[in-house]
């Protein structure tokens, strides 16, 4: 469940039990774009679509809808072997875990 | 608070009944982030809840524990989620083991595919955590009624013929890997014909139910008994020996003996049966394992009935 307010934020509404989760959930799909990245210099689109596959997996069951969307965008874009969108993805991804902002309930 | 976030605030949540309450579940995954998630949420929910990352981790689980529904994923490394299926149809104790898969491919295929290797139903990811839950919650319940139907008798409560036979080829097959020691006694009520000629079938099912009601008083958690055929019953007893057994069986038929089972005016009407026991040997089959329990009841029925006759004390 999330709420852009139209400027820099995005509000995503969490389950407050899920509290101890979000941090490690975060600072694993800021590896994700890491090893995104060097699968890129490898053209390992194979790891590419796998990660993406993950991610479209998990998102949307923490309540991360745009990271289940972004998954989805990555895992096709990898199955297409295209640099480009798959780039075009980690940008948007990379943004996102910069304005999203959890509030628990 | 946005429009998605108040419809779905007008969804209430999946009931959890006491039947399925504390029911035990097993998340297989090999995204740690999803199964951290689900094991929290399901917890929170009431449920027993273990995971395995890989199919050769939950391999293990299962043989090790029960679980009454599996949550599989299906693209896995280094097994895919597929291979848990052909585990799980071979082995008599997980056959009946409900299974969701929760995949992030919605191919129909794999639907299919899933569905027609024993799949319970398959949900796509990614997923609202509630639909899951509400389809755990209704694949449980639906699993609790067939398994009364199926495994126990309707009259007495106590297990039935098929769910006897299928723990006993449990038994068996864990006794490959693990010797011990295991018995059954076929007992039957002597006379039974009688009461029902004199009293009438109804007060015959009291007798039924009054006897499997004391019988399992006086046994173990881990004995079993079942309903065989009319009055005919079967306590299976792993990790016993044959004079255990008996001392088990002679001891139920004491307490039998002195109990009235039912009253009809005045009259207290008590029972006694007769009993078979033997010990499982190497190789039998559960036919001729029964069957030799049975030829000892029908020994103990010649030899005047109320009494107890295994294997070792019977000369056969």
């Amino acid at each position: 469940m999330s709420n852009n307010d139209g400027k820099n934020k995005v509000y995503v509404y969490i389950d407050e039990d899920l509290v101890d989760l979000i941090p490690g959930y975060m600072t694993n799909r800021k590896k994700d774009i890491e090893k995104i990245l060097k699968a890129l210099t490898k053209d390992d689109f194979e790891q590419i679509q796998l990660i993406g596959h993950s991610m479209k997996g998990n998102g949307s069951g923490y309540g991360f809808d745009q990271i289940s969307e972004i998954g989805y965008f990555i895992e096709i874009a990898a199955k297409n072997k295209d640099k480009v969108a798959i780039e075009q993805q980690l940008g948007a991804l990379e943004d996102y875990l910069n304005k999203v902002v959890v509030i628990y309930e | 608070m946005n429009k998605d976030k108040n419809e779905q605030q007008k969804i209430r949540p999946h009931i959890i009944t006491d039947e399925i309450n504390g029911s035990s579940l097993l998340i297989i995954d090999d995204d740690d982030d999803l199964r951290n998630l689900l094991v929290r949420k399901f917890m929170k929910k009431g449920f027993n809840v273990d995971d395995a990352h890989d199919v050769s981790v939950a391999k293990q689980k299962l043989l090790n524990n029960k679980y009454d529904l599996i949550i599989l994923d299906l693209m896995m490394v280094p097994e895919s989620g597929y291979v848990l299926f052909q585990f799980l149809i071979d082995n008599p104790q997980l056959k009946w083991i409900s299974l969701i898969v929760l995949s992030g491919s919605s191919d129909v295929n794999d639907k299919i595919k899933c569905l027609q290797l024993g799949a319970d139903d398959y949900v796509t990811k990614p997923f609202q955590f509630e639909e899951v839950n509400a389809r755990v919650c209704r694949i449980l319940t639906r699993a609790k009624e067939f398994e009364q139907l199926a495994f126990y008798d309707p009259l007495t409560g106590v297990f039935n013929r098929r769910y006897l036979e299928n723990q006993m080829m449990i038994e068996i097959q864990r006794l490959e890997r693990i010797p011990a020691n295991m018995c059954i006694s076929v007992f039957d009520i002597d006379r039974f014909k009688l009461i029902n000629d004199r009293f009438g079938h109804s007060v015959g099912d009291i007798i039924l139910q009054g006897l499997t009601a004391e019988v399992k008083k006086q046994l173990r958690q881990s004995d079993l008994l079942a309903r065989y055929g009319g009055e005919e019953f079967i306590i299976f007893m792993p990790n016993t020996n044959e004079e255990d057994a008996t001392l088990i069986l002679d001891r139920i038929l004491k307490e039998i003996r002195q109990l009235p089972l039912a009253k009809v005016g005045n009259e207290n009407i008590t029972i006694t049966f007769s009993a078979g026991v033997a010990q499982y040997e190497t190789d039998m089959t559960i036919k001729e394992w029964v069957d030799r329990a049975d030829q000892l009841l029908y020994l103990a029925k010649d030899k005047g009935r109320n009494r107890v006759i295994n294997w070792t004390d019977s000369n056969l």
